[in-house]
């Protein structure tokens, strides 16, 4: 980095340092939080005020505040867990990207993966039902091999692979 | 049973999407697109309400009429890929129908409002999204009807092995990330399965027609629009998921305010903010333009100039940011405008999105692949006695 | 292809009851929620000449209400409760700050009328500076969760102002802020005739 540079990164630093000069020498207070750290919490909450934009990019003043809130929490040492918490209690569970697990919410989270299996289970009755429904069917036709037997044999050929991907593809012509 | 399918996805297809203007327009959702006031929101409602109880009781009526000859033998056959590829698709329409509808429920019955947002649909989709890029690879390899997993097996061997290879060759390079290692794998499974199909359906054509390897690629994908260019279609999907994998994994960001001279780093580059411009332009805009250079490893790679304009008669701002883009990653550079911005100090952010423009080459191999496979055959029109 | 009679007759039935049970229930299920979500929107605002339903409101620290830091709604029947939201980021709320406080200093004698300022959507913070500027003595405090909001307005903006008559039942809504004292005063001054 250039000297001048740092020198520059060097009196800003001061200059925020000085501004953090707790009142009360007990205290120990941490360095400024970085706009990095705040957006790290900001983008994980809504704002309250406007409809489904994420804080870290909102554009009102509101906004600005609460960003700055979360900078002075920061700063004081508060977890993110309690900040979020914070902004919960505040403004309401609107403000987090996903409901929190209490009351009717868990419903969220339990609908799709149940709706999702009752699928895969009605799909397989329905797969048993066609199979043994193609197999009966089969069973009346004069065939003398078992369903699902090897295909090679029914096609007849017993040659090269080549072979056999050109009777498929002249198979596959046909049918369109 | 494909024709049950086919009137179900149309009546889904229809139904959804005027379910979705409603929501939005009828100001059950509160949206600055919401006609809240006017009688639009009831008389939109009788329709809706008339069209699907509609839909749904002649559908009900009509269901077993609609039954065809059903040859499925085997659980590995190309019509028990479609079922699962299709059950596929309704789970992410139940996640998102779910995700849209459950704030809905929840302001009704708790008087609470919620925000269902993007981690629970990244979740609950991701996984959806995975297993059909998996089936987009084993499905064109089975066969209508009959398919044991024994010809299965024998027809994905090939194109499994350098697939196994590559989690095993990126994790050397350092990925380790799981999401990213299993999405890239079934990338290039698919990539690899395509090839595979084309590959051999030439060599085919060309032991049998004795032609040479252009030609032959050319009359295979003529006489065979609907396969291969389905096959061209898949494989944009997954170039379009290699832009999203990046975007969604690697995507890095960072916000800085930062004097004249100084600058902001982040994956590798730096951005040096050399000035600020503010004046007015021709089309009543007020411009803030800032003048960044971006270097990476002590090379300058270019300027960009992000701004905001003011429009002034309407009193509203427009963001455009400074954006460099390569195949290999997006930088993106918005002046905020909602910081204090002045002469001396200026807040910036940007955004790294590595691979994100592959997105748009999926885009674009998607659209190439649609009209192969969709481009009007002579042939088959011949056969229909169309020519 | 020869297939056995029942089989046939199998594939021909129709939908199972239990499946068309069901699809009817969601698909009803999902129209009434679309109504009930409907009339919702239309009417987002409490009505005049309804009951207020009862909600507490914690007071910033500064203030206190008979000596507890909380006030009741139902603790307050037999007096005018004059509910202000308002939020420190606001302009018009600033423009009638002044105003409420004039208006509320002219009844706290009579201990009729008590003025409360539910701080909506706000940082505390900024919030206490508002306060002291403009000096507000009635009872302040934020509203925690939004749920005092709710139940006057689903889409609450500020500054809007509800009046509340002695038996708890809503009387006058103002959306935006007031112009001046005399605006206040002869709209409370009805409702506290009307005993």
């Amino acid at each position: 980095m250039k000297t001048k540079n740092i020198v520059l990164l060097i009196f800003y630093f001061l200059l925020l340092a000085a501004a953090f000069v707790p009142a009360d020498a007990a205290s120990a207070q941490q360095p400024t939080p970085s706009d990095d750290e705040v957006n790290a919490i900001a983008r994980q909450l809504y704002c309250p005020v406007c409809e489904n934009i994420p804080l870290d990019v909102c554009p009102t003043t509101a906004c600005h505040q609460w960003r700055e809130l979360i900078q002075q929490m920061l700063a004081e040492g508060k977890s993110e867990a309690e900040i979020k918490q914070y902004f919960v209690d505040y403004y309401g569970a609107r403000v987090l990207s996903e409901p929190p697990v209490t009351g009717i919410n868990w419903l969220v989270y339990i609908v799709p993966p149940v709706a999702f299996l009752a699928g895969v289970y009605l799909l397989f009755r329905a797969f048993q039902a066609w199979k043994r429904q193609a197999k009966e069917s089969e069973m009346g036709v004069d065939h003398p091999d078992s369903p699902g037997s090897n295909p090679e044999s029914s096609e007849g050929f017993r040659s090269a692979e080549d072979d056999k991907y050109v009777a498929r593809l002249e198979e596959e012509l046909k049918k369109r | 049973m494909f024709k049950q399918w086919n009137m179900l996805l149309v009546i889904l297809t229809y139904a959804l999407v005027v379910f979705g203007t409603f929501l939005t327009r009828s100001g059950v959702f509160s949206s600055v697109h919401a006609f809240s006031q006017s009688a639009i929101g009831p008389m939109f409602f009788a329709f809706i309400g008339i069209t699907f109880i509609a839909s749904v009781a002649l559908l009900i009526y009509r269901w077993k009429d609609l039954r065809a000859e059903v040859e499925m033998t085997s659980f590995f056959s190309r019509e028990a890929f479609f079922l699962l590829n299709n059950l596929l698709f309704m789970g992410v329409l139940i996640v998102c129908f779910w995700g849209v509808v459950f704030p809905l429920i929840s302001e009704l019955v708790t008087g609470q409002k919620v925000t269902v947002g993007p981690p629970f649909y990244q979740r609950a989709n991701g996984p959806l999204f995975g297993a059909l890029m998996a089936l987009m690879g084993i499905a064109p390899l089975s066969a209508w009807g009959r398919s044991t997993y024994k010809t299965l097996g024998r027809a994905l061997w090939k194109p499994s092995i350098p697939s196994v290879i590559v989690p095993v060759v990126l994790a050397i390079l350092g990925i380790r990330n799981w999401i990213a290692l299993v999405g890239f794998t079934l990338v290039a499974f698919v990539i690899f399965v395509t090839i595979h199909e084309f590959w051999r359906g030439v060599r085919t054509r060309q032991k049998k027609a004795n032609e040479n390897f252009l030609v032959a690629l050319r009359q295979l994908t003529g006489r065979n629009r609907r396969r291969y260019g389905g096959y061209l279609i898949h494989l944009s999907m997954v170039v379009m998921a290699i832009g999203i994998l990046g975007i969604e994994v690697y995507q890095t960001t960072t916000q800085k305010t930062l004097a004249v001279g100084e600058d902001i780093q982040i994956a590798g580059y730096t951005i040096r903010y050399n000035s600020l411009a503010q004046y007015p332009s021709t089309e009543g805009r007020f411009v803030t333009r800032a003048s960044m250079s971006v270097f990476r490893d002590e090379k300058f790679l270019g300027n960009l100039y992000p701004r905001y304009d003011y429009y002034t008669t309407s009193g509203q701002t427009m963001t455009v940011a400074g954006v460099r883009s390569t195949l290999a990653d997006d930088l993106y550079v918005v002046l905020v405008n909602w910081e204090k911005v002045s002469l001396s100090q200026a807040p910036f952010k940007v955004y790294h999105n590595p691979l994100i423009n592959w997105l748009w080459v999926g885009s674009l191999m998607f659209i190439f692949g649609f009209l192969v496979a969709t481009w009007p055959d002579r042939e088959e029109e011949k056969q229909q006695g169309k020519i | 292809m020869s297939q056995e009679p029942n089989n046939a007759a199998a594939l021909k039935r129709g939908v199972p009851l239990w499946a068309q049970v069901i699809v009817w229930i969601s698909l009803l299920g999902l129209l009434g929620l679309l109504a009930a979500g409907l009339l919702n929107a239309k009417n987002p605002i409490l009505a005049v000449g309804s009951s207020v339903p009862d909600f507490t409101l914690n007071l910033f620290s500064d203030y206190e209400y008979n000596n507890v830091p909380e006030v009741k709604l139902s603790d307050l029947s037999g007096k005018v409760v004059v509910v202000n939201f308002w939020a420190s980021w606001c302009q018009p709320c600033a423009s009638e700050a002044a105003d409420m406080e004039s208006a509320w200093r002219s009844y706290s004698g009579t201990g009729q009328v008590i003025f409360l300022g539910v701080d909506y959507v706000d940082t505390e913070s900024i919030a206490r500076e508002y306060l002291t500027d403009f000096n507000l003595s009635y009872p302040n405090g934020p509203d925690m969760g939004g749920r005092i909001s709710q139940i006057f307005n689903r889409n609450m903006g500020v500054p809007e102002t509800y009046i509340i008559d002695q038996q708890g039942v809503l009387r006058f809504i103002r959306i935006g802020p007031f112009r001046s004292v005399a605006e206040i005063q002869a709209i409370i001054d009805p409702i506290l005739a009307r005993r």
